[in-house]
This record gives C-alpha cells, structure tokens and sequence, in this order.
C-alpha cells in the first residue's frame, strides 16, 4: 500500500472540517473523490501535503508515518484549481524548478524539461511566461513542473475547474496519459460525477468533513447520496 | 480628438518642466532686475564652487544621500519581513492601523514628542539620531506600502515553492524575493524620497548639527541667498529626477 491515511481530524476554531478519515491508496492508483465546496477536500489534501496539520491520526506513506515530515521533505505535489505558475520564470524555468532546487546538473535538467515539454505538448512554449499561456497550457505546464521531481503521489484538487468543456476533456485524457507514462499514484478531488468516475480508479464521496470510500464505481452509482443515479436518469430522460 | 494629444502632451511637458528651467537659470544667474524677462550677467562660478565644497553644499549632498540610502535599504527589508509576519496575525487589522499613527502626526510635532528620548540616548543632533528619526516615519510606511503584497496567492505560491522540495530560505530567494521586486524597488525609492525631501525631523532631531540638502535649501531661503537655494534645489531634484525615471522604467511596468 502507498498510501494509509488513519483517522484524521481537524477543527478550525468551533468548526469541525474533517471526522475521522480513513483512506488507502494504492501504487499507481487514482482514488477519486467527490464532494461539494467546503466538504474538507481541499484541507484532507492539505494536510496529505504536509501544508496543514492534523489534529488527530497519522499518515502512512510507503510503511513510514510522515506526520512529522516537513512539507517539503514528503514530495508530495498538491495540485490546485489555479496553475500558480511562478510568474517571474519562463515555461522551462518553471518546469525545471523543482531540479534546480534539487541542484541537478544542468544537463541533466536540460534532457529532463525537454522530455516533457515533448510529452507535454509545449515544445514551441518554452520561451513563454506565464501571462502568455492559455488556462490549458499553464496547467500542462503544472504537471510538467510537478512530474519532473517525480513525487510518490499527486494530490489534484478540481485542477480543471477552471477550464472550458473542451480543454478540460483534453486534460481529462492527458492527466490519464501521464499518470500511465509516469506510474503516478493521485487523489483526485472533484465536485463533477462525470469527471469522478472517468478519472479514478478508486471512488469516495465526503460531505460535512466524513468520507466514504466505496468498493466499486457500482456501488457508488447506486447509493443516492452521490447524486450519480439522478445524473444517469436525468440524461437517460432528456 | 487624436490631434490635440500631442500639443496637450507638449503643454504638460512645458508646465512640469518650467519650474526645473527656472531653477536652473537662476543658479548660473548673477543678479537678475525687474523688469528683464531673463538674467542679463550669467556665471558658472557656483557651480564650480559646488565642486570645491565652498559652502558645504557638497558635503550635504553626501550627507544626504547616505542617509536616505540607509534609510531606504533599512525599511524595504524591515518593511518586506515585517509586513509578511503582520499578514500572518490574527490581529493584522489593528497592527496595520497602528502604523497609520506615525504618518497621521505632523514631523515637526511627532519629532517634538521624541525628541527627549533621542537626548536621554545621547542621539541628538547625530547622524545615527537623524537616520533613526526617519525610520520611524518610513518603517511604518513601507509596512503598509508592502502589506498588500502577502495575499493569499502569494501564500499559495510559497505552498507550491514547498511542496516542490524548497526549503524557507530556498522559497524567499527563488520565488518571494524575485516575484516582490518590482514592489520592493518602489519601496525602496518611495522610502528614499521621504528621507531625502525630510526637513521637520532632521531640523529638530539634529539639532543643526546634521545639515542635510533640505536644510540648506531652507538656509539659504532664510538668508534670502535665492541664487544658491535655486543651486542646491537643482542637485535635491537631481537624484530623485533619476530614480523616477529608474522607477517608471523598471518596477512600475513590471507591477503593471
């Protein structure tokens, strides 16, 4: 297992945003996870990332507790809404980031940015700043930037819900694509069934900071909470 | 509508500029008699002086300029931590308020007010006095001229920096110094500015012992000597004149 996540929770102030979750992940598996604003996606990401602490459980990644591993040594990647593109550096340069701050060797970097930029997509970009990009393309970038450190898992919270029907379908199939090419374990938060059921592997659907982990897309579907059912009838009605 | 653009521009630039022109000819001007429309006997000879350091005015420009670089340099990065540790408070609102307090108050009377302090530390009428005078007004200023910058996209940038393997020292210099720095040299020369144009606190705080550039503007007013005030006016408007111009060119573009 990856991925262990034992009885976490947290209170901001009086408000109680996370009850006692539970989650497993496994390698090269995308757990997909469904909720409405202000379920507690965004803060059980948070927290997975090291960018928030828990007030309660423990996190297991590869058989080791990392609860007390500074953000920054997890290498967990939380990916947002927003690209938060660094707006002082080129497309290369913002892929290229996470190796600078490894110090690898420039030609090691060099090889590395272009392959992805390839896989990407962005060849012609390179050069551009971030001002320059389509909402798409500055999210190709966000992969590029987050795959190249290779992280042991991705954390997506609605990372194209900002994005138009057509491109979000093209991320939808390049996010597929990379994770295959790159062996990426993720999360995937989002408040779309369609997309939570194209995405995941796995399936979960949290309300009020509880989250339920379901066995099978089937299951899912048919428990009412999830709205997924009313969804099909509304389409098989229309 | 197009074809007024350029005479409106033109007059603009007449008007900002015939102030600096004036002052010009009236600091090579030797006498200057009601009612002729420009000087008639014209002379390089304070200019020259200025060289020689005859009247000081050379020495004040030292002097004043290393104050207000001091100055300047001090409050951009006491301003920049400052502001950033202020937006993470929980009472962020009533620390931003409070230093409103020091820019709200006249120098004159503010500098009164401090002004036993400075005695009691034997910081009166020294330069060290002087410098931190000014940085009690331009500290607070910088605070709330940078307070703006550490928004939550900032916050969310560093988050990223983070996650990505940087550690603080390692997110400061490679993400938050570089994306703050068109702010940090607006700072910089806004802060630069206040010192350098500085005359009630200087004048009290120093005690005349730290003549500065505006004080000898001020001197040379009061000793109705309008042919050297117009000189040291033209070398107090010299340096800012620059920085504008530095300004304009790189950091306000950038934060455009």
């Amino acid at each position: 297992m990856l991925l262990n996540i034992q009885h976490i929770s947290k209170t901001f102030s009086t408000e109680q945003v996370l009850e006692d979750i539970c989650l497993t992940l496994k390698e090269k598996h995308t757990l997909s996870i469904l909720g409405k604003s202000g379920c507690g996606k965004s803060t059980l990401l948070k927290i997975i990332a090291g960018l928030i602490l828990q007030d309660n459980g423990d996190i297991i990644l590869n058989g080791t507790n990392i609860n007390r591993l500074p953000a920054n040594l997890r290498h967990i990647i939380y990916m947002s809404q927003e690209p938060l593109l660094f707006p002082h550096l080129n497309v290369f340069e913002n892929i290229a980031f996470g190796l600078r701050i490894k110090k690898e060797k420039k030609a090691v970097i060099e090889t590395k940015v272009n392959q992805l930029l390839a896989s990407l997509g962005l060849q012609s970009h390179n050069k551009k700043m971030p001002h320059q990009l389509s909402g798409g393309q500055k999210q190709r970038v966000n992969f590029g930037r987050s795959l190249i450190i290779n992280p042991p898992l991705l954390l997506l919270d609605e990372p194209f819900g900002n994005l138009d029907t057509q491109t979000r379908a093209e991320m939808q199939q390049l996010f597929k694509q990379v994770a295959g090419e790159f062996n990426i374990a993720s999360i995937f938060v989002t408040h779309d069934i369609k997309e939570a059921l194209l995405m995941g592997d796995g399936i979960g659907y949290m309300n009020a900071g509880k989250l339920k982990i379901y066995d099978n897309k089937k299951s899912f579907i048919s428990d009412s909470i999830t709205g997924a059912q009313q969804e099909i009838t509304f389409w098989q009605n229309l | 509508m197009r074809s007024l653009k350029r005479p409106i521009a033109f007059l603009a630039l007449l008007v900002f500029m015939m102030p600096f022109v004036f002052l010009f000819i009236l600091s090579i001007a030797n006498g200057w008699d009601f009612p002729n429309l420009l000087p008639s006997v014209y002379s390089t000879e304070r200019w020259s002086g200025l060289v020689q350091n005859s009247g000081g005015l050379l020495q004040s420009l030292r002097l004043s300029f290393l104050i207000a670089l001091i100055v300047a340099i001090i409050s951009t990065i006491t301003g920049f931590t400052i502001s950033q540790s202020i937006s993470l408070h929980s009472k962020r609102k009533y620390l931003l308020f409070a230093c409103y307090f020091p820019l709200a108050l006249s120098p004159v009377i503010y500098s009164l007010l401090l002004n036993h302090f400075f005695i009691l530390f034997n910081l009166s009428g020294t330069f060290t006095g002087v410098v931190i005078a000014q940085l009690i007004i331009t500290i607070p200023f910088s605070i709330l001229l940078l307070s703006s910058f550490w928004n939550e996209n900032i916050r969310s940038l560093e988050q990223v920096s983070t996650t990505l393997g940087s550690n603080l020292r390692q997110t400061f210099f490679r993400v938050l110094l570089p994306v703050a720095l068109p702010q940090l040299l607006v700072c910089f020369f806004q802060t630069f500015l206040i010192s350098w144009f500085e005359y009630g606190l200087t004048t009290i705080i120093g005690v005349g012992k730290v003549q500065t550039l505006t004080l000898k503007v001020y001197q040379y007013i009061g000793e109705a000597n309008i042919f050297y005030a117009a000189l040291s006016s033209c070398i107090i408007v010299f340096p800012p004149a620059i920085f504008l111009w530095i300004n304009k060119r790189f950091a306000f573009s950038k934060l455009n």
